[in-house]
């Protein structure tokens, strides 16, 4: 192949968040919408991890305009929580690397939660009811992380490293 | 190749600097309509997306349609025919009860208008998953077909909501149950006017700021009062389901369910409003005509 070798990753990096995209889309009960974990976030943060010079912050930002848009959520919403647990993944980023699966996973459940602490807050700003079942996703998302980041990781190394 | 030496902002001020932008989208968002066409363009770039995640169940639907026993198809005919007998029936009634009320209103030379039909278009909600905290569901016609944002929703009980995002395939439904919808209404029995306000995911209707005295029962119905220029008048909108006078304020509480379980809903009337020309003047050429009495 004469095409540059960064074009797989590329795609295996768009093709899981379209994955993600598709997830996120998909109907479910409204008990287990509560619990749904935050996929286009966990995706995000998984590449802000493996490919911290390529995913970042603005990668961030525009999937979460994206994820608003998409979910009918106020405009910035999602942005405004996934640029902060971008920016706390890409800070830390060579040390979670190393850690095992489940130290990384337990570390992730603040970050989600501070995740979902900002999407209760711009929806309490709008005037709706927030309740505590809005952190569920956090518990949820830390829960899937490592079966996550190995699948992800299996996906990056077929796209070669 | 990552590079060790390319420059970039630091991670300090790239944080800063997105945090800051997606404020500034929030507020913008929630001000005012001045981002409505740039979530439209997005949500129609998304809707392949959605449409993937929807395909298996109109696939299913499909099949089952096409599969379905000629018993069962039967008597589905037979149920509708007997509907539809009895519809005409109730439509024959409505036809004498509209000429007697054109007979009294024009003995009262009143200038109230009959009711125009109302255009209306069918759409299927899709089964897509979406923001949980906003009481919305997403529809199968879009700014293609003539949907705008503020466009009333209904279905065969009442009124489901308004337009919320508009995009070209596709749009997002506000429901009367959300709590930041709020909609004009009046009692059928009393007249009684009131704004039903949403209380969010619960599904149902607070009627704020009604005296402890107001006329209102449990089981009255509520329908739109037209008072918003958005909803058409005389539209069931929900059913008073609880009243509580002994609160320590001056304000009744009183709430309402809505007809139909909103989020379960399979088809919606997209509805447009009579043509403008039908309609009362414009409040700003209202001026009273020659010979008017004055109060």
């Amino acid at each position: 192949m004469t095409a540059s070798p960064i074009r797989p990753r590329f795609a295996a990096i768009v093709l899981s968040l379209l994955a993600a995209g598709l997830l996120l889309s998909a109907p479910v009960p409204t008990w287990a919408a509560a619990w749904q974990p935050p996929w286009l976030t966990l995706v995000l943060a998984y590449w802000c991890l493996a490919q911290p010079d390529r995913v970042g912050i603005a990668v961030a930002m525009l999937l979460g305009v994206l994820q608003d848009a998409l979910t009918g959520a106020p405009l910035g919403q999602h942005a405004l929580a996934m640029v902060l647990v971008a920016a706390a993944v890409l800070g830390a980023h060579q040390r979670l690397r190393v850690l095992p699966l489940a130290q990384q996973a337990l570390l992730l459940l603040p970050l989600l939660a501070v995740h979902q602490l900002v999407l209760a807050l711009v929806t309490g700003s709008t005037g709706r009811p927030v309740t505590l079942a809005m952190l569920a996703p956090a518990l949820s998302g830390a829960l899937v992380w490592p079966w996550l980041f190995l699948t992800l990781r299996d996906l990056r190394r077929r796209a070669g490293r | 190749m990552p590079s060790l030496f390319r420059r970039r902002p630091s991670l300090g001020l790239r944080l800063l600097l997105a945090a800051l932008l997606a404020l500034v989208l929030l507020v913008v968002d929630q001000r005012g309509p001045r981002l409505v066409p740039l979530r439209g363009a997005l949500l129609t770039v998304l809707h392949p997306l959605q449409q993937a995640v929807d395909l298996p169940f109109r696939v299913w639907d499909w099949a089952a349609d096409t599969l379905r026993e000629r018993r069962a198809l039967r008597s589905e005919l037979e149920a509708l025919r007997a509907e539809n007998l009895h519809l005409h029936l109730q439509v024959q009634t409505l036809d004498a009860l509209q000429a007697e009320n054109r007979r009294l209103q024009a003995l009262l030379d009143s200038l109230a208008q009959t009711p125009q039909p109302l255009r209306a278009l069918i759409a299927s909600t899709v089964k897509v998953g979406l923001d949980p905290y906003v009481g919305q569901i997403q529809i199968d016609k879009g700014a293609l077909q003539g949907v705008f944002v503020g466009q009333p929703v209904l279905d065969a009980e009442g009124v489901v909501g308004q337009v919320l995002h508009v995009a070209a395939q596709t749009s997002q439904v506000l429901l009367i149950t959300d709590a930041r919808h709020a909609i004009p209404v009046k009692a059928v029995r009393s007249g009684v006017r009131a704004i039903a306000v949403g209380r969010g995911p619960a599904g149902a209707l607070d009627l704020p700021f009604l005296p402890n005295h107001v006329d209102l029962e449990v089981g009255d119905v509520l329908v739109t009062s037209g008072l918003d220029d958005l909803f058409p008048a005389d539209l069931p909108v929900a059913t008073v389901s609880s009243i509580s006078r002994i609160g320590e304020g001056e304000f009744a509480e009183v709430q309402a369910t809505p007809r139909g379980r909103l989020d379960r809903i399979q088809e919606v009337l997209l509805v447009w409003p009579p043509e403008p020309d039908m309609g009362p003047p414009a409040p700003d050429s209202a001026a009273p005509p020659p010979g008017a009495p004055t109060p």
